[in-house]
Parts: C-alpha cells; structure tokens; sequence
C-alpha cells in the first residue's frame, strides 16, 4: 500500500474512485467492502441494500424475476448516489449484488467513465453455509443463493475481476484489493 | 419533508409514504452515515466548512436518488433536516415536478418532550452536548427557513392525525415551483 493510495483526499478528486465490491449472497461483501472503504482516509461505503430498504409499498422480492423492472428502477438510483459522491472526492465502495451485465447501466447512471469491478466468488458452499448461519440479515433462501451464485460464475467477464480465495481475514483480502485497484487490473471497461 | 431533529420527520414520513400506492421513502440521513473515513457532522451552531460541504453533497444526492424513483413512477417521500436556505436549495436540487415541501414545526417544548421520551425508551439522542439546544435551534428555524410548501403545527397531533392532515391538505396547499 503506497501513501498515494492512501491519501484518497476530498480535496484531490483525481484521487476518487469507485470500486463495486459484488458477489452472490454469503460471498462476504459487506465485511471486505467495509473493510477496503477503512482503508482510505475520505471513503463512502454504499450499501445497495438501502435502496431496496427506501420502497415503502409494493416492494416484490429482489432475486425473483417478477422484480427485474424493480430491480432496474433501484440499482439506478443507487447509480446516482454513487456517482454523486465520487463526483465529491470520495474513495467509494459500492456493496451489493451487480452482474456483470448491469454495468455499463450503472457507470452510465453514475456519470463515471470507468470504474473498478471486483466479483467474490468463494465456494458455492461457503456461500451457502455462510447465508444459513448468519445473524441480523433477511436473506437466507438457499435456491436463491445457489441461483445467484450459478449467474456469478457463468457471468461474461475477464476473470481478473474475479476473487475466488476468500480463506484469509477480510482485511487481507481489502488489502489485495487495494493493491489491485492501483495496479489498474479491476478497471472496468 | 423536514423540520428539525425529533419533529417527528422519520414516523410520519414512512407513515405518509405507506398511505400512497407504489410509494418510496427516501431518508437523507443514510447518505451521512455512508462516509466511513473523514465525515464531519453538523452539530454546533458555527459547523467547519467541510460539514456544510457534505451536508449539501447529501441533499444533492437524496435529490438525485428522489428524482431516479419518481421519474420511474414512485411517489416518493424524502425526508430530512432541511432548514434556512437550505430548503431552497433543496427545491431547486430536485428536478421533479409536481414537487410538495411539507414543513413539520410542532413547538419547541413538544420536541423537547419527545427527545425526552426518546431517551428513556431508546437511548437515542438527537440533541448532544455542544449542539445548539431545542429551543435556540427551532427559532433560527422558524427565523431563516423560507415560508414555503404546507407549515404543521403538530403539537397536538398523533402520527395518525398528522398523516391525514398531510394527505388532505398537500395537494392544494404545499405545492412548490
């Protein structure tokens, strides 16, 4: 970890960025994107969660596909967030689930050329066990799990963005991260 | 919709947006607790330069985020503490239209009682040492807030009483431009 990255300065908007921490449910996240967004000095963490959690009515299931124009409709005005807040000099650390296939959307919605795009992608059996024994969190469907994570794998993308080896601390794994955000190697497109 | 901290915003937002059909409750306060490294809250009544700056990227923000929903068809209720000339900053931020500022402004000793109340139950606390108290916040309040969109008194009210108001009132009384 160099200084340069380090020091992501609200006053330094070269300095800001946004990396989209995705992965099926149970791939860990919301912990490593928590985790990568410490690691900066003026850093956002954007839990794509809160978008889902803003419908007040009439809100369908996300991972059905009855809820795809929903799901369209949030993932957009998470997009405006975001961008608005690397527009702002923030390091930014956006976590939630976002394929591939919704990324050009998204980069477009957040007025940003590029971003960095790095999928986790443990075992699909570590996804699992980690949904069914976690505390505190809504989702815990395992058909649900296991269809996300077969879209995640199959997904059309560079497997440089991928992240399979999740054994160590989320902290190492931000750090890896980290190191590979400077390296350029996530830049999507 | 705004007023001042313990006015009541949060409840009878949600309240409001549950009345509507395909509704959105956007709550502005989320996009202040998204910074991890370097925020800097308002608080004390001369705030640092960097408070006000990612206090008006968070109303830019809650606009846009406001704007996505209701251009796809939501009716939305954002919500936060949006006082001075703020407000009309915010008016002009949000680019939707019809738009409706609902402005709740029960008295000062009803907040007070409510952020009594609150910390009892809860050991939430919306006023910390340091910040300006109740009293002196909901004069400057009253005193530099723009006099626009639909003013509630709700000293009197429940949540349910206050909801109806809104509901019956808003569509000819709190419209802005």
């Amino acid at each position: 970890m160099t200084a340069a990255l380090e020091s992501g300065s609200s006053d330094d908007p070269a300095m800001a960025f946004l990396a989209v921490v995705t992965g099926p449910p149970g791939a860990g996240k919301s912990t490593v994107a928590h985790a990568l967004a410490a690691r900066f000095d003026h850093s956002v963490l954007v839990p794509g969660d809160a978008f889902f959690g803003f419908l007040a009515w009439d809100a369908i299931v996300p991972w059905l596909p009855a809820a795809d124009s929903q799901n369209e409709i949030v993932i957009r005005a998470a997009a405006a967030a975001t961008g608005r807040f690397v527009a702002g000099g923030y390091a930014t650390v956006y976590d939630g689930v976002l394929g591939p296939w919704f990324l050009p959307d998204f980069a477009a919605e957040a007025a940003l050329d590029h971003l960095r795009y790095i999928i986790l992608l443990p075992s699909v059996e570590q996804c699992v066990d980690r949904v069914a024994n976690r505390l505190g969190h809504g989702f815990t469907d395992e058909d649900a799990t296991r269809q996300m994570y077969r879209e995640f794998a199959r997904a059309d993308i560079n497997e440089r963005h991928v992240l399979a080896d999740l054994r160590g601390p989320a902290d190492g794994t931000a750090a890896e991260i980290a190191r590979r955000i400077q390296g350029g190697t996530l830049r999507y497109p | 919709m705004t007023g001042i901290q313990a006015s009541g915003k949060s409840t009878v937002a949600q309240a409001v947006a549950e009345r509507l059909e395909r509704s959105v409750h956007v709550r502005g306060d989320v996009f202040r607790r998204m910074v991890v490294n370097g925020r800097v809250d308002m608080g004390p009544a001369n705030p640092p330069e960097e408070a006000v700056r990612q206090l008006r990227l968070r109303y830019q923000i809650a606009a846009a985020v406001a704007d996505q929903y209701a251009s796809a068809g939501f009716a939305v209720v954002l919500q936060d503490i949006i006082i001075g000339i703020h407000l009309a900053d915010m008016v002009s931020a949000i680019n939707h239209r019809p738009l409706y500022v609902v402005v709740l402004a029960p008295s000062a000793e009803v907040v007070r009682a409510r952020e009594d109340a609150r910390r009892l139950a809860h050991g939430k606390v919306a006023y910390k040492p340091g910040d300006q108290d109740v009293a002196e916040l909901d004069a400057s309040f009253r005193r530099d807030t723009p006099r626009i969109g639909l003013w509630l008194d709700t000293s009197g009210q429940d949540v349910g009483q206050t909801v109806n108001e809104i509901i019956a009132r808003l569509w000819r009384e709190a419209k802005v431009t």
